[in-house]
């Protein structure tokens, strides 16, 4: 499969050429711009919201000084770039945790971090579930909520669903399609977004 | 941006679920890091399905569908290694001690119904020859039973062939009564000789040398005292010949008793006479002499 972006490889290039050049503001577009999606490659990856935006900044460090330095070859395929360093500081910093927690096994460790999820984590999280409930609550067909279940839960085949719930894969897409719609509704009205 | 093939692919769920493949994901993820509308999906899809997972697990605990299974009563008695291992090794033990012992109980019910199996064949052949021999016996015993009762009704039968019955004789069956009168019957009756020499006054007794019988009449000479009386024939050396009881007196105060001639040969004889009393005590009441000679 071969996706298309649709962002111009000749803008690309003239923003790291901003940036070389010294353009701050070139550093503040490209961080606004790529911040949301590199967060979610790192997440996938650390899945910890808290290291989650440490290794995020690392990252971007590392992206704003190559790019000053002028050490992309392609300017034109930022984005490649900027995923790229993304999952190397991602994976760097799940290698660096890996080698602490053997460390902390022979005693040699200074301090522990909690495993526990944050706060703001444990919030959030409870925010979701509300909205998750509301939703299924608004959905009038138990198989609307079967199927939510049993793809994002079970995390069954798409065409075994359909199979055995008799929906068309229109009518599969169409109740996913309503579900994160509605469920995106009521979950960023609760967080205030 | 190709949207439609993203949402064909159903790339946003499959990367937030983590089923792409990593060419998939690369080349996915260089797009939507600089796509807002994939972000937006994203981010909305993994909210989602976080949210869905903490439902799930929140349910599934209130059903207790996630709770733990019941500890089974022997996990609660939980032996360290080395007493787990000994114990096991008892367990095999026992178990081993047991089919063996088992085993030559096997053994030895095996021999002993051997044994008896032996034993009960022999006793069966002895029973089966002894059951022969004595039908062999039997057969032998009837034969010879057969054969005594052929001669001895062989032998009755010449018996009485020959047998030609004489004057006077009583026949077989006759109970010792004679059916017939007998004609000529001596009486001789004989006078005490006690006191004195039995060969000087000795009665005279002449008897046909064909055997014939005779009544002998003693004369008891006012003897009245006893009831009963006992005779003994004696010859002249003192030997009893006979001797019987139950005698009584007659009419005219004498015995008498019937006897045959074949008892005597030539010579001297007594009767004596005792009178029997009460219990045993007897007495001689009298000795009769008598001297018996025989016609040529």
């Amino acid at each position: 499969m071969k996706v298309v972006n649709g962002n111009s490889g000749t803008a690309l290039a003239d923003l790291v050429s901003r940036v070389i050049a010294g353009d701050s503001t070139a550093e503040d577009e490209i961080i606004s711009r790529y911040q949301r999606g590199v967060s979610i490659i790192i997440d996938r990856i650390v899945r910890s919201q808290t290291d989650s935006e440490d290794v995020s900044q690392q990252a971007f460090k590392i992206i704003i000084e190559k790019l000053r330095h002028g050490d992309i070859r392609d300017p034109e395929r930022l984005s490649g770039f900027v995923c790229s360093v993304a999952r190397n500081a991602a994976i760097d910093f799940v290698r660096r945790e890996r080698n602490s927690r053997s460390l902390e096994e022979v005693g040699e460790a200074e301090h522990i971090p909690d495993p526990a999820p944050s706060q703001l984590d444990l919030l959030l999280s409870e925010e979701k579930a509300s909205a998750v409930r509301r939703v299924i609550g608004e959905l009038k067909m138990a198989r609307d909520r079967e199927l939510l279940f049993r793809y994002f839960i079970a995390e069954q085949d798409k065409e075994r669903i359909c199979a055995e719930l008799k929906l068309t894969s229109a009518q599969f897409n169409n109740v996913i399609f309503r579900a994160i719609a509605r469920f995106k509704e009521l979950y960023f009205r609760r967080i205030g977004q | 941006m190709d949207h439609k093939q993203i949402e064909q692919s159903d790339l946003i769920d499959r990367y937030v679920m983590g089923q792409l493949s990593v060419d998939e994901q690369e080349q996915f993820e260089e797009h939507f890091v600089d796509c807002a509308v994939c972000v937006d999906r994203l981010t909305t899809t993994k909210d989602l399905i976080q949210g869905l997972r903490h439902v799930a697990s929140h349910q599934a605990a209130e059903r207790g569908a996630y709770l733990p299974a019941p500890i089974p009563w022997y996990s609660r008695y939980r032996l360290a290694p080395k007493w787990l291992a000994l114990a096991s090794g008892f367990l095999v033990l026992i178990a081993l001690s047991a089919a063996v012992i088992m085993f030559d109980r096997v053994r030895i019910s095996s021999t002993e119904a051997d044994q008896a199996r032996s034993e009960s064949a022999e006793w069966q052949r002895r029973y089966q020859e002894e059951r022969e021999s004595a039908e062999l016996a039997g057969k032998k015993h009837q034969e010879t039973e057969d054969e005594l009762g052929g001669r001895l009704a062989k032998l009755q039968k010449e018996l009485d062939n020959n047998r030609k019955p004489t004057p006077g004789e009583l026949p077989p069956g006759s109970g010792g009564r004679a059916i017939s009168p007998q004609a000529n019957v001596p009486i001789i009756v004989l006078n005490s000789t006690r006191g004195i020499d039995p060969r000087s006054v000795a009665n005279a007794v002449r008897l046909p040398r064909s055997p014939t019988s005779f009544v002998i009449s003693l004369a008891l000479e006012g003897e009245t005292k006893h009831r009963d009386y006992r005779l003994i024939l004696l010859d002249d050396r003192g030997e009893v010949i006979w001797q019987g009881g139950g005698f009584r007196r007659n009419a005219s105060n004498s015995l008498t008793v019937g006897l045959n001639s074949s008892l005597f040969r030539p010579g001297y004889y007594s009767l004596r006479v005792e009178g029997v009393g009460a219990g045993t005590a007897r007495s001689i009441i009298g000795e009769y002499y008598f001297h018996v000679t025989k016609d040529l």
